[in-house]
């Protein structure tokens, strides 16, 4: 039974938001970029280069046993959370890793002249050039679903592209600039019945609850460990078995050859077929330790609070003059993208930076989504279950007094 | 008025400002107070490299003095290059090298930028001290 949820109380757990920044208490409220580490993450990373470090795979000794352990548990922990078998978990480096390896493996080996991918227009540059350059390779095109005023995608024109008769779907469980929050199922039900791969970018979905692979029935789904409350430079690939089996190797390299001659080699199977060298032992380990972190926390008192955030801020932003929210779908995520009328985005981040307070401005790797918007960049405040309302006021506070001194 | 009396000058306008929002603000209508260039010199060979805004800083070198005016679509990176602008403005191209921008740092701009917009501000000086030495070369 999970202790009851309290954001003052989680926090506690992250060091670093304990941090003053210009004698300023931190603000930290770019969580959509990466999320911030609890404690245990971090005394894990220590402790597996004080403790346990060696290299992973045929390891005759006791230590590099016991960091093979250690990772094996780790895919586990990542497999459990998902609802998935270990066997369908391939470590990566991240998303944009991920989504690289099915471009390049699935997609190529599948894909030829003429084939079709579809995306959205919400989606991130690492689910769009992946894509891109497949098709390239192939011959295929890339075509993308349109939002709506609103942010969300338009139903009616993805139903007419999966008509269409695509070989593959890929697209964003929650938008990373706007927080719409998609109906993922739904739509890979009416991919799937047309006969459509679905692959899944779930870098925003992970840190806000629990994802259930085998209730969406997806091909495949990726996120990245540092958005969740893990290291850096370590994600995950789920993949069917049956889809991972019929690929060929991403990369060629150490642990994910069967035999090797001059002439040929033959691979083992999956997921090591697809974990070529030194895998990033220590990212895994602190990612499973991060899953557990956020396991044990009640998730729908999690989301209620998130949500309780979103709301606050949305409208205590929306009351100030001329300040636009791009995004406004009725199911969203702790995500505010915004922009004021003849202020840069990167004014106000930096207004905002100089009262302690962290968020992004820029495209948000979402150049196709800007250009739909009218704007080339906006500004972005995204929350996490640690954020606490009295954030959010000083958010709200910062950013008019910010247009104050514009006007 | 020499240019380290301009430096001097400016140096005294931007230090009473003890709380960056002041000081931003005062940037921001130094922006204003600047006209936009002309689209016509919005183009790649004044776009300044390494900044995160587009910055366009469009030299002239008239009766053997440099002239510098800035433009972005940001008003904190438009105001901070102006300033640089009328500092180096009206100067021969030995003042313009002789001087760097040490005040900027002196006065507080500088540590309440990141360190992305601090490197637009580097490169803007460079491009300043460039176009100078090219008139120094064709003088």
């Amino acid at each position: 039974m999970p202790a009851p949820f309290d954001a003052a109380t989680v926090r506690r757990d992250f060091p670093i938001l304990g941090k003053t920044f210009r004698d300023k208490a931190l603000v930290y409220l770019d969580n959509a970029s990466t999320s911030q580490k609890p404690a245990v993450v971090i005394d894990a990373i220590a402790d597996f280069y004080r403790e346990t470090n060696s290299n992973v795979h045929r390891g005759v000794y006791a230590l590099a046993e016991e960091a093979e352990a250690a990772y094996d548990q780790s895919r586990k922990t990542v497999a459990s959370h998902l609802n998935a078998a270990p066997e369908e978990i391939v470590f990566v480096r991240g998303t944009t890793e991920a989504l690289n390896l099915v471009a390049q493996s699935y997609g190529r080996a599948s894909l030829g002249s003429g084939d079709v991918i579809v995306v959205t227009e919400m989606e991130h540059h690492a689910n769009i050039v992946p894509w891109q350059l497949v098709a390239e390779q192939t011959g295929a095109s890339v075509k993308a679903a349109p939002i709506d005023d609103l942010g969300s995608i338009d139903r009616n024109a993805l139903s007419q592209l999966l008509e269409q008769d695509p070989k593959i779907l890929s697209l964003c469980h929650i938008s990373n600039s706007l927080g719409t929050i998609n109906p993922i199922a739904e739509i890979i039900a009416e991919a799937k019945g047309l006969g459509v791969v679905t692959v899944v970018d779930g870098a925003q979905s992970v840190p806000h609850g629990p994802v259930d692979v085998k209730a969406l029935d997806c091909d495949f789904f990726a996120f990245s460990g540092h958005k969740a409350f893990g290291p850096m430079g370590i994600g995950v690939l789920y993949g069917k078995q049956d889809k991972l089996a019929q690929m060929p190797p991403y990369q060629g390299g150490g642990d994910m050859i069967d035999e090797v001659t001059i002439a040929k080699t033959t691979f083992v199977a999956p997921p090591q077929r697809f974990e070529a060298g030194t895998p990033n032992v220590v990212g895994a380990i602190g990612l499973g330790v991060a899953l557990n972190y956020f396991n044990a926390l009640d998730h729908e008192a999690m989301a209620a609070h998130e949500q309780a955030l979103l709301e606050q801020a949305t409208v205590g932003l929306s009351a100030l003059p001329g300040l636009i929210i791009h995004g406004q779908s009725t199911d969203k995520a702790a995500v505010v993208s915004f922009s004021v009328e003849d202020i840069h985005p990167h004014d106000i981040a930096t207004f905002l930076d100089a009262d302690g307070i962290a968020i992004r401005a820029g495209h948000h790797c979402c150049q196709p989504l800007m250009t739909r918007l009218g704007e080339t960049s906006t500004a972005r405040a995204s929350f996490a279950f640690y954020n606490l309302p009295e954030e959010v006021d000083r958010l709200v506070a910062t950013v008019s007094r910010t247009i104050d001194c514009f006007r | 008025m020499s240019i380290e009396q301009k430096r001097d000058q400016l140096v005294d306008e931007l230090i009473p400002f003890e709380d960056p929002f002041e000081r931003f603000a005062y940037v921001i209508d130094r922006a204003k107070a600047v006209p936009p260039l002309d689209d016509e010199y919005k183009i790649d060979t004044f776009l300044i490299k390494g900044c995160i805004s587009q910055l366009w800083i469009f030299p002239q070198f008239k009766d053997g003095q440099c002239h510098y005016q800035a433009d972005s679509d940001a008003a904190i990176t438009k105001g901070t290059a102006s300033l640089l602008c009328e500092l180096y403005s009206d100067e021969t191209p030995e003042a313009v090298i002789g001087l760097e921008p040490d005040f900027l740092a002196e006065v507080g701009i500088t540590q309440h930028l990141s360190p992305n917009r601090r490197n637009g501000l580097t490169s803007v000086r460079q491009q300043i001290k460039a176009y100078a030495e090219l008139c120094l070369r064709n003088q």
